[in-house]
């Protein structure tokens, strides 16, 4: 026979609905109301019957869902709110605190630290996300990019776009909006005999219309109509015109002619990425017109109508564009191009792309800063929890005794947590200190100025402040309390002993070792970046760039300069030079050696005839130019290096002599001379074939050797001559080895900055393992006194006592040094030239890291073996 | 002189809690109100009605003894307060008043 559930007791009111009573009424009703609503039902059960008496019931417990019934009493008594609880645990905490004075202080001051270097990226982040928030209609604004895709496979995204495609996409498509192309016009005004540097864009009113940017003076719809109009930013209208009006009035742009001033922009409301000193009117523009093949001065941005498929509209954009290329010339070393939308707020922070506008931190390096700063963080938080387990020991009868008197396990986990936020709330008083302190050294950066970072403490950054203090705090209560809260109360109380503490150790030792690895592998890489930028800095260029000064001619002619500067006392000898070899800036030719090549890209300089003596090139074979090039050296003859003749196969270098090459400018050129292989990029670039030519229309910079005695006098001659030479330019000269050296400017800074985590992140683990070694000499007081009662000697125990951290301190050893080499590798193989892999980069980080380490145990073993053994055993 | 603001239920409940000769508790207030109303009323609008005229003043309770048909569950008493005495003299005044301002024979008209 089956199994029947009994039937439920017959004269019972439905149970769902008491429950639902019960659940919802408030207490202090919930009594004499239901008895009335059970009394009523009982009678009408005598009345009208079970079934009908439970509806009754059911549906009269319905009516009392209402707002009445549920409202809390208002009670008597001070209710046991969660504030008391919370003061509670902030009570405790403190004592805590106080009772365990150099572990508090170790884990404010490195929670301090690291929360110094959170808040820090913390205000970088919101630095760098706060470009371009003033325009309307943001997220319908795009900027076109040209992705090229190189002959050699690189892909390279360009911010630039052919100067045509704005035209083609606003008549082709239905979608867009409105079209704004600006074409770079870096040029100067010139007033009063003055130069004034500018850097200007060509367009049209769209990009006043698309753009938030607005004027103070002149009408946006007229301001950019007419030839030759200029609208300058309040900053260059101050430096030009200072407090004057300067509407209407006339300025000369280089050599382009008159410009009228038609409007003056008003100050940028906010940070944006594009960079201009001055608007220029759209003549300038429609010169280059059908120019495909230069997608690197204009930059084209559209406004795409609400509810655009930009995916579609990219496609669309590439399949228009595209077969335009069939039967045009594309620059050299491409193989192909696509076209991309970049939307607006991508852009900074954004990937790093060629010809970015403005500046602002790449997010790249954005994620990077807050990788470190994690990593950092990561330390001071194991330490927390390291420190914190390790007090445990002593506090698992507290704990016990809380679980006992009645507290579950989330109220231990929100005790233990709550210290952790106590704590790191007086770790952010200090860490905003060191954050004032650390945001001055910061500007002092060259970086931070090339970028354009601003880090200010605005009133909403407290609050990101508070937030942050809050949750690393909270986290790093919450990996200790975790462990803590799970203790047996039973256990905790009566026997200490049988504690499964184990466990806690293997999670400490386990932080432990990750923490020195990760100090060590940041020790490898910075040592590694270091050394490759001494080792770039000095290494041996082939040429020789000791006492030269460089000046830049800004369009002043060379000859003149040159014969000018030469009768100058300290002046040894000078040579003309397009731009300074030795330096990431290239000015390459396309070359082919037989008619039916291809042409190739090659770097080339224009040189005269002093360049080769003045830097120490040597001559291999072959001739120098002449000092007065005549018209047919100027295109015709050309001086190559040795790799040039390996390279393309013109045999050793006094057999190439007199040969012919292909250039795409001109017709032929014969080689003229030979000249040794020198590097004349970075060391990170591999050494490439050179192609020297003798153009005098070309120079753009004088080296100037000067005698080594009295360098500070010519240099100031130099700079008197200049204002004879070329009235109103500014003088811009620096020391050779400078501009090399500024070659590593950013790297350095980056450098600085890892260096800057290393520190901390050494100081923090440190701190941590100082903790750890005072507590484990403190809980092992009484057995290093009854071993040395027994005989050990104070060498047996400082072993005894140290041998546990040496162990694990090689373990991470272990760990980061095959992967620091591994990162180091991959770091120096982005160097054409590079240092050597080995014991080089290993020792320092090793050696600072062993010797602070054994040195912060030992202080403690040694201590501890000291101590007269009679003290701790006394009592008790 | 300070006004009573008692709404038609209420005072219909208050009057009922004080004609009551046993001790008034919920239920026998409840069927009180529908014998002598003649209406048909939730029990909960009476619960309602009885803790908001307690919370303003005007009634008084204490727990009292449990029976078993009402699973245990111990009533709760209500007592009419001065306040709620006062409340009701000062209506059944002034209804006397409008009573007697009434003019002679106009109300024939509807009787």
């Amino acid at each position: 026979m089956a199994y029947e559930t009994p039937p439920p007791d017959p004269s019972t009111p439905p149970p769902w609905a008491d429950r639902l009573l019960e659940w919802f009424v408030a207490p202090h009703l919930l009594e004499d109301l239901q008895g009335d609503l059970q009394e009523v039902f009982q009678k009408r059960v005598q009345q009208v019957g079970l079934a009908r008496a439970r509806r009754e019931y059911a549906w009269a417990v319905l009516h009392y869902l209402t707002p009445f019934f549920y409202r809390q009493k208002s009670s008597d008594y001070p209710t046991p709110a969660l504030t008391d609880m919370l003061r509670n645990y902030v009570k405790i905490a403190w004592r805590n605190m106080l009772k365990h004075k150099t572990f508090s202080i170790l884990n404010v001051f490195g929670l301090a630290l690291s929360m110094s270097v959170g808040l820090l990226i913390l205000l970088l982040y919101q630095d760098g996300y706060n470009y371009d928030k003033f325009h309307k209609d943001a997220d319908l604004l795009y900027r076109v990019n040209t992705v090229a895709n190189r002959k050699n496979g690189d892909i390279e995204p360009y911010a630039t776009s052919p100067n045509p495609i704005g035209n083609v996409i606003e008549s082709k498509f239905a979608w867009v909006d409105n079209v704004a192309t600006l074409k770079v016009v870096d040029d100067v005004i010139i007033k009063d005999n003055q130069r004034f540097d500018f850097r200007g864009k060509a367009t049209t009113k769209n990009f006043l219309e698309i753009f938030n940017f607005n004027l103070q003076r002149g009408s946006p719809a007229n301001a950019l109509q007419e030839p030759n109009s200029i609208v300058l930013t309040a900053d260059l209208s101050k430096k030009l015109f200072g407090d004057e009006n300067p509407v209407n009035k006339t300025v000369q742009i280089g050599n382009r002619g008159h410009y009228k001033i038609t409007g003056i922009l008003k100050p940028n409301p906010g940070k944006t990425h594009f960079e201009f000193d001055a608007l220029l009117s759209a003549t300038l523009l429609e010169n280059t017109t059908e120019s495909w093949a230069n997608y690197y001065s204009t930059y084209t941005y559209i406004k795409v109508k609400p509810n655009t498929n930009i995916e579609q509209a990219v496609s669309a954009i590439n399949n228009e564009i595209l077969p335009r290329y069939k039967n045009l010339p594309i620059s050299t070393r491409d193989a192909s191009y696509r076209f991309d939308l970049q939307a607006l707020p991508d852009i900074t922070p954004g990937y790093s792309i060629a010809n970015a506008m403005g500046k602002g931190l790449p997010s790249h390096l954005l994620w990077f800063l807050a990788l470190m700063g994690f990593i950092v963080i990561s330390s001071a938080l194991f330490n927390y929890t390291n420190l914190t387990l390790a007090k445990s020991f002593s506090r698992a009868k507290e704990i016990g005794v809380r679980k006992v008197m009645g507290a579950n396990r989330t109220q231990v986990l929100s005790q233990i947590v709550s210290e952790g936020i106590v704590l790191s709330l007086i770790a952010l008083l200090f860490a905003v200190g060191f954050v004032m302190y650390f945001k001055n050294e910061l500007s002092e950066l060259q970086s931070f100025q090339f970028f354009d970072l601003n880090v200010s403490i605005t009133p909403s950054s407290f609050i990101y402040f508070l937030v942050f203090a809050l949750s690393m705090g909270a986290i790093a209560g919450f990996l200790p309390a975790i462990t803590i809260s799970k203790l047996n109360p039973l256990a905790a109380i009566h026997k200490i002993e049988n504690l499964n503490l184990f466990k806690r150790i293997g999670l400490v030792r386990t932080l432990l070792v990750l923490q020195f690895a990760f100090t060590m592998l940041f020790m490898m890489i910075i040592t590694t970046v270091h050394k490759q930028i001494d080792f770039a800095i000095a290494m041996d260029y082939g040429f020789s760039a000791e006492q030269v000064y460089n000046i830049q001619l800004q369009g002043v002619s060379a000859s003149m300069a040159k014969s000018k500067f030469a009768t100058i006392a300290g002046v040894e000898r000078i040579s003309s030079v397009n731009k300074p070899i030795g330096t990431y800036s290239d000015s390459p030719i396309a070359i082919k050696i037989k008619k039916a090549d291809n042409y190739e890209s090659v770097s080339s300089y224009s040189v005269d005839n002093d360049f080769i003596p003045n830097l120490d090139l040597t001559l291999v074979a072959g001739k120098n130019f002449s000092s007065i090039p005549s018209v047919n050296e100027t295109n015709k003859e050309v001086i190559v290096n040795e790799l040039f003749t390996k390279k393309y196969h013109l045999g050793n270098a006094s057999e190439s002599i007199g040969k012919l090459i292909y250039l795409n400018d001109s017709t032929t050129a014969t080689i003229k001379g030979v000249v040794k292989d020198f590097l004349f990029k970075p060391a990170d670039d591999a050494l490439e074939p050179l192609l020297l030519r003798n153009n005098p229309a070309e120079w753009n910079l004088l080296n100037v050797k000067i005698l080594p005695h009295s360098t500070e006098k010519t240099i100031a001659s130099l700079q008197s001559a200049w204002k004879d030479i070329a009235p109103g330019y500014e003088f811009r000269g620096e020391f050779y080895e400078t501009t090399i050296q500024n070659n590593f400017a950013i790297s350095k800074d980056v450098n600085k900055v890892i260096t800057f985590f290393t520190l901390l992140s050494v100081l923090i683990g440190m701190m941590g393992l100082l903790g750890m070694a005072i507590y484990s000499v403190e809980k092992r007081q009484k057995e290093i006194s009854l071993r040395k009662v027994l005989g050990a000697t104070e060498g047996d125990i400082i072993i005894t006592l140290s041998k546990g951290f040496l162990i694990l301190l090689l373990i991470s050893f272990g760990l980061s040094i095959p992967l620091g080499i591994y990162i180091s590798g991959q770091i120096l193989n982005n160097f054409a030239n590079r240092i050597s892999l080995g014991l080089n980069i290993i020792l320092p980080g090793f050696t600072l890291l062993s010797l602070l380490a054994i040195s912060t145990i030992f202080s403690q073993s040694i201590k501890a073996a000291l101590t007269n053994p009679v003290k701790s055993l006394r009592s008790e | 002189m300070k006004r009573t603001f008692l709404g038609e239920f209420e005072e219909v409940v208050l009057l009922v809690v004080a004609a009551c000769t046993d001790d008034a508790y919920g239920v026998i207030i409840w069927e009180q109100l529908q014998e002598q109303t003649g209406r048909s009323i939730t029990i909960s609008a009476v619960h309602a009605t009885l803790y908001r005229l307690e919370e303003k003043g005007y009634l008084s309770s204490q727990m009292g003894g449990a029976t078993a048909e009402r699973g245990g569950r111990r009533k709760r008493f209500f007592t009419v307060t001065a306040l709620g005495s006062r409340a009701l003299l000062e209506i059944q005044e002034m209804r006397q008043r409008l009573w007697q301002a009434i003019p002679q024979g106009k109300l024939q008209l509807i009787g």
